[in-house]
């Protein structure tokens, strides 16, 4: 059996940071130079209280109404996250309550980043081909910004926050979810972290002592870190190897490829990336500008916002890459999707 | 440019070589420095462009047009704009 993505759906926090906020607050911060490197001008803030549960339910219940999907019919709720509500209980359980899914829906949570989203097509493809569920509802939500410090220039130019929704299911007017190639290297783990507050190193008096870098970002060991040479040695390294892997499973090559789907990391290493693999432009949709990095949401926020330009019978390379370090891509065969 | 990896033991005489100079000039343009402000004494931490974004400029421009990685640990160990020139002739054919 094949499993389909029949529907997408993103929601996104009403507060916007923009650069010129960032610039007002941080003076000696370039934010015109920045801007021109990573292409981002703003990003979406989730409010103090606004959690991941809040973010996803949006993007959810905006997605069922949109499709006039019955709750009931739901039997499988995925939720990635990196920031749940609680340290347990699962978010997707909160959830699943909180959209009137039955009480004979799976639900649980995975945590994965940049690559989320097509570990989590990988997840519900294997539930819905296995023939175990026949409407897995997948939802990405992270609120990186609670964990980022901001005076850490690094990343805070970098993360905005968001959520989306996908349902995926065996009905073939969808667009099918094809090959897969996933890796993993967590000798990478430390390059892409918040080191304190779980049980490694739990919060005390310490570990939220600010200390300052040599680029002059601020940050202590409760906060979000991240070694942009290591991430950039390592997404050179890693990309076109799964590229390469996805298509040779597939049998076709990049050329018949007509969407390249990249996590949306910023337009420094995207466009890097994109030229590195010659795949041209227009191939490669950029969608950062307005939204920043959302870390698992770039994929479905990039499909939601340039999925209506794909035609029926293209072809469509989804390619996630990032913090762990996890990486995946995997194919689809564009047909009907609902973008809600 | 004719730039490839050193080793190779064949028609190295049809090699077109990158001179140091050109190296140099690739360095200033990652990091948006006119032209000739760097010379293989050049301290790296003395210069103030020279960010950890100026280094993913200089990471992906030697990745573009040399097909060469410098890998992020390396960097740590970068003194001046010579250990970076080092680098790369270790991997190429520079000129010096």
């Amino acid at each position: 059996m094949n499993a389909y993505i029949a529907g997408v759906s993103s929601y996104l926090p009403d507060q916007i940071l923009t650069n010129e906020q960032l610039q007002v607050e941080n003076p000696d911060w370039d934010m015109d130079r920045i801007e021109s490197k990573v292409g981002i001008k703003a990003r979406h803030i989730a409010a103090p209280g606004e959690c991941a549960s809040d973010l996803a339910y949006a993007a959810a219940a905006q997605l069922l109404a949109g499709m006039q999907l019955d709750p009931t019919a739901v039997d499988c709720l995925i939720l990635c996250t990196q920031s749940p509500d609680y340290q347990l209980p699962t978010t997707a359980c909160i959830l699943q309550n909180r959209l009137g899914l039955p009480t004979t829906c799976a639900a649980l949570d995975f945590n994965q980043g940049c690559s989320g989203y097509v570990y989590g097509l990988f997840l519900a493809k294997g539930l819905v081909a296995a023939g175990l569920c026949r409407n897995v509802l997948l939802l990405t939500a992270e609120t990186y910004s609670k964990v980022i410090h901001p005076r850490d220039r690094s990343v805070r130019v970098l993360f905005g926050d968001g959520a989306t929704a996908t349902l995926i299911n065996s009905d073939p007017s969808g667009a099918r979810i094809g090959e897969f190639s996933l890796g993993t290297d967590g000798s990478g783990y430390a390059n892409l972290i918040v080191p304190a507050g779980a049980s490694r190193q739990p919060v005390n008096e310490v570990t939220g002592q600010l200390t300052e870098d040599e680029g002059g970002s601020v940050r202590s060991a409760e906060n979000l870190f991240m070694d942009g040479q290591e991430l950039f040695t390592f997404t050179l390294k890693r990309v076109p190897e799964v590229v390469n892997a996805t298509l040779s499973k597939a049998g076709i090559t990049k050329d018949q490829v007509d969407w390249f789907i990249f996590h949306q990391a910023n337009a420094f290493m995207n466009e890097h990336l994109r030229m590195k693999l010659k795949v041209p432009k227009e191939k490669a949709p950029l969608c950062l500008e307005q939204i920043g990095n959302t870390v698992s949401n770039t994929i479905p926020l990039t499909i939601h916002e340039v999925g209506h330009s794909f035609r029926a019978g293209e072809k469509v390379m989804l390619v996630g890459f990032g913090v762990g370090y996890s990486w995946g891509a995997c194919l689809l065969d564009w047909n009907k999707v609902q973008l809600v | 440019m004719g730039f490839r990896p050193s080793g190779s033991i064949i028609n190295d005489w049809e090699v077109a070589n990158v001179h140091v100079n050109d190296l140099l000039d690739l360095f200033c343009d990652s990091l948006e420095l006119d032209p000739g402000r760097l010379t293989l004494d050049t301290e790296i931490q003395d210069v103030e462009e020279w960010t950890s974004v100026g280094w993913l400029s200089i990471m992906s421009a030697l990745d573009e047009q040399f097909d060469l990685q410098l890998p992020a640990k390396e960097i740590r160990g970068f003194k001046k704009v010579q250990d970076l020139v080092n680098f790369v002739a270790a991997r190429a054919d520079v000129v010096m």
